[in-house]
């Protein structure tokens, strides 16, 4: 099961509209965002140590992607040295038939996966599942909402939609003998019980990764449940799926990378585990993987890494801290925007992955507030992004590597933007119009339905601004 | 061209055609050095639900005996460490598995191990956070798959920050798998409230090592 579009613009005010009439989302979500950002608050009390340590993320992030693709050579060097199988893999379509390749190899059949957003990006799921394998999603949210036949609805809170009621419910219809307790506690014990058979006869672990060490050939793994290691260590075939950017260069970029990550995403000062991967399991160990590969996932990276602008979007940690500080997404929910990465990330990413023709439109769900760019632990100009995005759905050639511009545009749209734009740039039209307007102000038609739904009827002022400063310049001791 | 030489290719083209964003090298410096204060840790490490006994050396087998007995602790699983020798050697009577074999031990593992005892490698007090390597003696799931975990740490190895932790890492240096463990298991996937025992230990007993007397 996947369920994103690859045409997130289709029906996308429809989501929105649902998505604002259902009480309860909205509860979850606006509780949510606020307990997040709350803990975010927490963890950098001192604002000048935060600015610097965003410098840092920034510089080292940076410093990365301006040797990416040594750095990823190097990457494979390393890894091949230690023992990891590394592939590579321009496509979503390539990266499947190329997992499912290995797990044929294998002869697996029973499949555990910690939570990757790689993985969703694409479809990995569903490719399993066309190859006849079960895949069962062990980290706690995803797991619950891959049995409810949903998606993820936060990057780093797959199931931050759902309120322990309605899980409770899940899991009693779902899970043979399970009695219907709200007791989160044991909800927890339950999928504790359930996944924990799963991990023991998994066959092969899916993950993904945090970021790469290209210096060590290491991979990095950041979680609180256990589920990560379950599934790089239990199964006797481990496959990572990583997208190329995630490289670093050196073991010692990593503190201040995850000290903002953690931070960012969930207000912790650490997690409960840092697993650092560095080969399958040696001759003398008793357990562990015996084969661990990497998949590197393009799927449009290098790409966008060709324009130095969008090339910042290859920066993101994936904190989630982005949609956690976003008014938007904490009243629309990760579902509205019907992509993988949802909120303002998504908003920048999907354009660049999908078109935007197909996902320009996800652009207009922003107020441009700032909120985002002022949360993103490496700086990424997240507003910008939006602007420029939404620039080139609307104009022709732009030169951008980004496919699909010009498709948003709307032939009345802009030819009110150009009778506009010939207003302003001439003094006498503009005169004459703002004349016009304030002296026949009651016969203008009414405004449009879509803004006096919600709002009063607008009506020109009497006079214009700049007529009542030419009035009080001959009158100074006038009405003010 | 495979997809490798043709992702490199791309990445190649575009960094030439359009020049990388400037970077500060080095990065500023980081704040304040943070100094190592096992204080510090003891408040991490039960801030994030363990619990943590700190005495000399030589007292951790009687001490964790007496707790045995109270929390009725049997099913007892060790690797060939340092903390699995000396509890094995205290414990003769009720011998502790010693876990050698994945293959035929791991069902017995999962559903039958109650409590895992290990050796930390070392530890990190700003975060209070425990380092575990893999290697032939310790196999890494003694640390994850049992209920509960019971670690032995000798303060000598302890240092102040995962910076100066890692520094004892780098290339040709790591082991196979390198954890890092600050605090049982837990989630907040359900509705944000904080659940311990997701997937790995419900509970984690630290033992801080001080030296001799
Ligand atoms: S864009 Fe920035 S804030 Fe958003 S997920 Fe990426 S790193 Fe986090």
């Amino acid at each position: 099961m996947s369920g994103f579009s690859t045409h997130p613009d289709h029906d996308f005010d429809v989501r929105i509209h649902d998505a604002l009439g259902n009480a309860e989302l909205r509860e979850s979500f606006h509780g949510a965002m606020h307990f997040l950002r709350d803990k975010r608050r927490t963890q950098f009390p001192d604002p000048n140590a935060l600015e610097a340590l965003r410098d840092r993320g920034a510089a080292i992030r940076d410093r990365a992607l301006a040797r990416l693709p040594d750095l990823l050579e190097q990457l494979e060097r390393n890894c091949t040295r230690n023992g990891i199988q590394v592939h590579w893999a321009e496509t979503a379509e390539e990266a499947n038939t190329l997992i499912t390749g290995l797990v044929n190899a294998a002869q697996g059949k029973r499949i555990v996966k910690g939570k990757s957003m790689a993985t969703e990006e694409i479809g990995l799921n569903s490719a399993f599942e066309a190859a006849g394998f079960t895949c069962l999603e062990s980290d706690m949210g995803e797991y619950i909402v891959q049995q409810a036949n949903e998606t993820p609805s936060h990057i780093i809170m797959p199931a931050i939609h759902r309120n322990k009621a309605s899980i409770a419910r899940q899991f009693h219809t779902q899970i043979p003998e399970t009695p219907y307790t709200e007791d989160v506690d044991e909800l927890i014990g339950t999928g504790r019980r359930v996944l924990r058979r799963a991990f023991a006869e998994a066959d092969v672990g899916i993950s993904g990764v945090n970021f790469a060490v290209a210096e060590t050939g290491t991979l990095c793994l950041v979680e609180n449940e256990g589920n990560g290691r379950m599934s790089t260590t239990v199964p006797d075939m481990h496959i990572a799926v990583m997208g190329i950017e995630k490289v670093i260069e050196r073991l010692a970029d990593l503190p201040d990378l995850l000290r903002l990550l953690t931070r960012s995403a969930t207000g912790q000062a650490v997690t409960t585990y840092l697993n650092l991967i560095s080969s399958p399991r040696k001759q003398d160990e008793c357990d562990g993987p015996r084969q661990v590969h990497l998949v590197l996932l393009d799927n449009g990276r290098s790409r966008i890494y060709a324009d130095r602008q969008l090339r910042e979007t290859l920066r993101c940690i994936r904190c989630g801290a982005c949609m956690n500080h976003c008014p938007v997404y904490e009243r629309l929910g990760g579902h509205a925007y019907g992509t993988v990465y949802p909120g303002p990330i998504g908003q920048v990413v999907m354009p660049q992955l999908h078109g935007l023709d197909r996902a320009g439109k996800l652009t207009q769900a922003c107020s441009l507030n700032g909120a985002c760019g002022e949360a993103c632990p490496v700086r990424i100009p997240l507003p910008d992004l939006i602007r420029r995005l939404r620039h080139e759905g609307v104009t022709q050639d732009t030169g951008s590597p980004v496919k699909g511009h010009g498709r948003q545009r709307k032939p009345a749209e802009a030819l009110t933007w150009k009778i506009w734009s010939l207003i302003h740039r001439t003094p006498w039209l503009y005169s004459l119009t703002t004349h016009l307007a304030t002296r026949a102000r009651k016969l203008l038609p009414p405004w449009p339905r879509a803004w006096t739904n919600h709002r009063a009827p607008l009506e020109p002022a009497e006079r214009s601004f700049r007529e009542m400063m030419e009035q009080r310049g001959r009158d100074p001791g006038g009405k003010q | 061209m495979n997809s490798k030489e043709r992702i490199l290719a791309r990445l190649r083209h575009g960094r030439a055609s359009s020049p990388a964003t400037p970077y500060d090298a080095g990065g500023s410096p980081a704040e304040t050095p943070v100094q190592l204060d096992i204080d510090s840790m003891i408040q991490a490490l039960e801030a994030a639900h363990a619990t943590v006994f700190r005495l000399p050396a030589k007292d951790w087998p009687n001490h964790l005996a007496g707790l045995a007995k109270e929390r009725e602790w049997t099913r007892w699983w060790i690797g060939r460490d340092e903390a699995g020798k000396t509890w094995q050697n205290r414990e003769p009577n009720s011998p502790a598995t010693l876990f050698t074999d994945w293959d035929t031990q791991k069902h017995d593992l999962f559903d039958n191990a109650q409590v895992a005892l290990s050796q930390a490698q070392g530890g990190i007090t700003e975060t209070g956070t425990l380092i575990v390597e893999s290697h032939s003696n310790v196999p890494r799931t003694l640390s994850l798959v049992p209920p509960v975990h019971i670690v032995i740490v000798h303060e000598s190895t302890l240092v102040a920050t995962l910076q100066q932790a890692l520094d004892q890492y780098g290339p040709g240096k790591m082991p196979t798998n390198l954890i890092f463990i600050s605090g049982p298991s837990k989630t907040a996937d359900i509705q944000q409230t904080l659940a311990y025992g997701a997937h790995g230990p419900k509970e984690l007993v630290v033992y801080l090592c001080t030296a001799e007397d």
